[in-house]
């Protein structure tokens, strides 16, 4: 106890020092807190959007691989192209079974055809786009055996994979949507596609096989829906030549009827895709383990636009917290070495003392112990004092940093998008599955979300790093410097005096 | 009875071939004060470091009570057994006179529930008001700050009081007075070694040891 008093005592009465000592600590403690707090933020940033995120997932065709792999093996670019032929997508029953993996929560597929219009006419500028056989919704590889036609024929499973009617972007406008699981030849249009061929609720449109013109099916048109995002889809550059993509020319139906279909014609280019829900993103990885489990081919992978977009979105906080964890460890570093020094020359000054109070019979270890004591004594003074300017601090100096990365991950995007002559409002993409455009622009305006969550950076886990830290060092540059000088004996310190 | 005794000591610096004394066989006994006397340079304030504990003889043993100097805990010896008078004082100068002597009581480890009010009556008793207690070392005189370093060692009441020029920046009242306070121990049962070049001093010993 007496040990606590005197090194209370001494701090006290030796103010000059102290306040020497506390003022680098001082700026160690607030440089400390800033950069533990937005490493902090960004973690909490991710961890809690991820928290809020479903995430979807597809298995996919994953070429490189196989391309690296069927190169590894020598293979030429005509075998390449009679390999990838062979690797149509999953069929129904197979993506039903990965389905059973615990990690996933929910499971849908949508079956997509493409087929021409006989007493109807896309919306579009081409006529001439049956020949065509690129840039299929989708993404996926496709067959230039077959024909494509100027329309989208979308066949889902369930409500659930309608995601675009889920979240707003689309909605039904005139009519109802067809019942789930249905094989009536019932389908839904969009409006301009309705309004172009002035068609309504109840009429029958009839589609047929782009390879066989005497290959036709009829629909009832039973609702016509309003599609948000399709009008500005329209300027985009690649439905220009392929009016099929164009959402406007998407007609949704549903899964069953739409195979019964494709079963029906010969040559009918159609793709199945399976998307499966996970509850978070370690389900997520989970499914990505399970599916070897269950036999998933090496030519497959999994994938997730949701991780892959979140993750980008996160680049400016990741960049922050990078450059705060460096920014974080030259602090350490320097603060070590200049704490040592510092602790180093005070205790030879204090040699004397160390002399008298082992002259008359304090334990070396003792000595130490209360000099250390000092050291903590101050060292705590001063971190509460940088850890309260540093929390006032760390804010606004991790915004206005966040700000800057911001702006220049927007100018980096926008430049891009000049380079690629398209507008500020960003390039259009497609959904997984291939039926509405989704706009990048939103992985933007989600990171400025983040800046938000900075606020509530400076925490728990801050404060007890911070205090670690303070520990950590004192212990460290006090120890240096106390066994420097434990190795005088006191008649030689006190001889050395006199 | 013998309570510190020398076994044919010798002692040489580290690096000297050159002993400072040596064959030297002696005993210490309770109740008596002792002066040792020499030239300068005869070795008795090295005599004294090795008496306290803070060097061993180079050669023989020192007993205290029959157990070998240099074999026990030697902090512990000197907190507790042994009272050392420096002849430079050696205070802590940021501490007040009064916080010196406290905290070597604090440092002999035993308890006292008055530490405080012990320690200004040992200051009082060798000529110091409560106002000089209370002021830093560096504030005192050099006459004041051997009483400080004297009341110091009185303070957790050691059986030997190991006293270098203890009265060699006082006046002559003074020294009287220390002296008194010294055979006053002496009668208590304590045993008082004294350093000195004053035949005055000398001349109130028991026993005068001659280096």
């Amino acid at each position: 106890m007496y040990l606590l008093k005197n090194a209370w005592r001494n701090v006290i009465r030796s103010k000059g020092r102290n306040i020497l000592i506390g003022v680098i600590i001082f700026v160690i403690a607030v440089s400390a807190c800033v950069s533990l707090s937005i490493r902090q933020a960004a973690e909490n940033a991710k961890t809690a959007g991820m928290e809020d995120m479903e995430i979807t997932g597809q298995i996919t065709v994953d070429r490189q691989s196989m391309m690296k792999s069927m190169g590894e093996e020598g293979a030429d670019r005509s075998q390449m192209k009679e390999k990838m032929k062979e690797m149509d997508g999953l069929s129904v029953d197979e993506l039903k079974k990965y389905a059973k993996s615990s990690a996933v929560k929910n499971f849908y597929y949508t079956l997509t055809a493409s087929l021409d219009g006989k007493n109807i006419e896309e919306v579009s500028s081409s006529s001439e786009s049956s020949e065509s056989d690129e840039g299929m919704p989708g993404g996926d590889e496709r067959g230039r055996m077959e024909n494509s036609g100027a329309f989208s024929l979308i066949g889902y499973s369930s409500e659930d994979a309608m995601t675009d009617f889920i979240s707003g972007t689309c909605k039904i406008a005139d009519g109802e949507m067809f019942e789930e699981g249905t094989s009536d030849k019932v389908c839904v249009i969009s409006d301009e596609l309705a309004s172009y061929n002035s068609i309504e609720t109840g009429d029958t449109i009839q589609m047929v096989n782009p390879g066989d013109s005497s290959e036709t099916v009829k629909l009832k048109v039973v609702g016509i829906y309003q599609n948000s995002s399709s009008t500005s889809a329209q300027d985009g550059v690649m439905t220009r030549f392929q009016s099929m993509s164009d959402p406007a020319n998407q007609i949704l139906l549903s899964y069953e009827t739409l195979k019964a279909i494709t079963d029906d014609m010969t040559s009918v280019f159609s793709q199945t895709n399976g998307t499966y829900v996970f509850a978070d993103k370690d389900k997520f990885e989970q499914f990505q383990e399970d599916v070897e489990g269950l036999g998933l081919d090496d030519s497959y992978t999994v994938t997730s636009q949701d991780v892959n977009n979140y993750e980008q979105s996160l680049i400016p906080l990741e960049n922050l917290s990078q450059f705060a964890t460096y920014f974080f460890l030259v602090v350490l570093i320097i603060g070590a070495i200049v704490l040592t020094v510092l602790h180093v020359f005070h205790i030879r000054e204090r040699k004397y003392e160390i002399g008298v109070l082992t002259a008359i019979g304090m334990k070396k270890g003792k000595v130490c112990a209360q000099f250390i004591m000092e050291m903590f004594i101050v060292t705590i003074f001063a971190m509460v004092i940088g850890l309260a300017v540093g929390g006032a601090v760390s804010v606004p100096v991790s915004d206005q940093l966040l700000e800057s990365q911001i702006e220049s991950q927007q100018q980096q995007m926008e430049d891009q998008e000049m380079n690629f002559g398209r507008g500020m409002d960003g390039g259009k993409g497609t959904s997984d599955n291939g039926t509405v455009p989704e706009e990048k622009g939103g992985v933007m305006n989600r990171t400025a979300e983040y800046m938000s969550d900075i606020s509530a950076s400076v925490n728990l886990t801050v404060v007890l790093q911070l205090f670690a830290i303070g520990i950590g060092l004192t212990l460290l540059s006090g120890l240096i410097a106390v066994i420097s000088v434990m190795r005088y004996e006191p008649l030689q310190i006190l001889s050395n005096r006199s | 009875m013998n309570i510190l005794t020398l076994n044919d000591i010798a002692y040489s610096y580290e690096g000297s071939r050159q002993n400072v004394f040596e064959h030297l066989s002696f005993a210490f006994e309770d109740g008596k004060i002792y002066a040792v006397t020499g030239r300068s340079g005869a070795g008795k304030t090295t005599l004294l470091s090795v008496l306290s504990g803070l060097t061993n003889p180079t050669e023989g043993t020192v007993f205290y009570k029959e157990k070998d100097v240099s074999k026990m805990d030697r902090y512990e010896y000197r907190s507790r057994y042994v009272g050392i008078i420096f002849q430079s004082f050696n205070l802590l100068v940021n501490l007040t006179a009064l916080e010196n002597v406290m905290l070597s009581m604090d440092v002999s480890g035993v308890k006292y529930a008055d530490k405080k009010e012990k320690a200004i009556e040992l200051l009082k008793k060798v000529g110091l008001t409560e106002d000089e207690a209370n002021r830093r070392v560096l504030k005192l005189s050099g006459g004041q700050q051997q009483r400080v370093a004297i009341a110091r060692a009185l303070s957790y009441e050691p059986e030997i009081i190991l006293a270098d020029e203890p009265t060699g920046n006082l006046d002559k009242e003074t020294e009287n007075e220390i002296m008194a306070i010294f055979t006053q121990l002496a009668k208590e049962g304590k045993c008082i070694i004294i350093v000195t070049h004053s035949k005055e001093v000398a001349g109130q010993a028991d026993v005068v040891k001659e280096l």
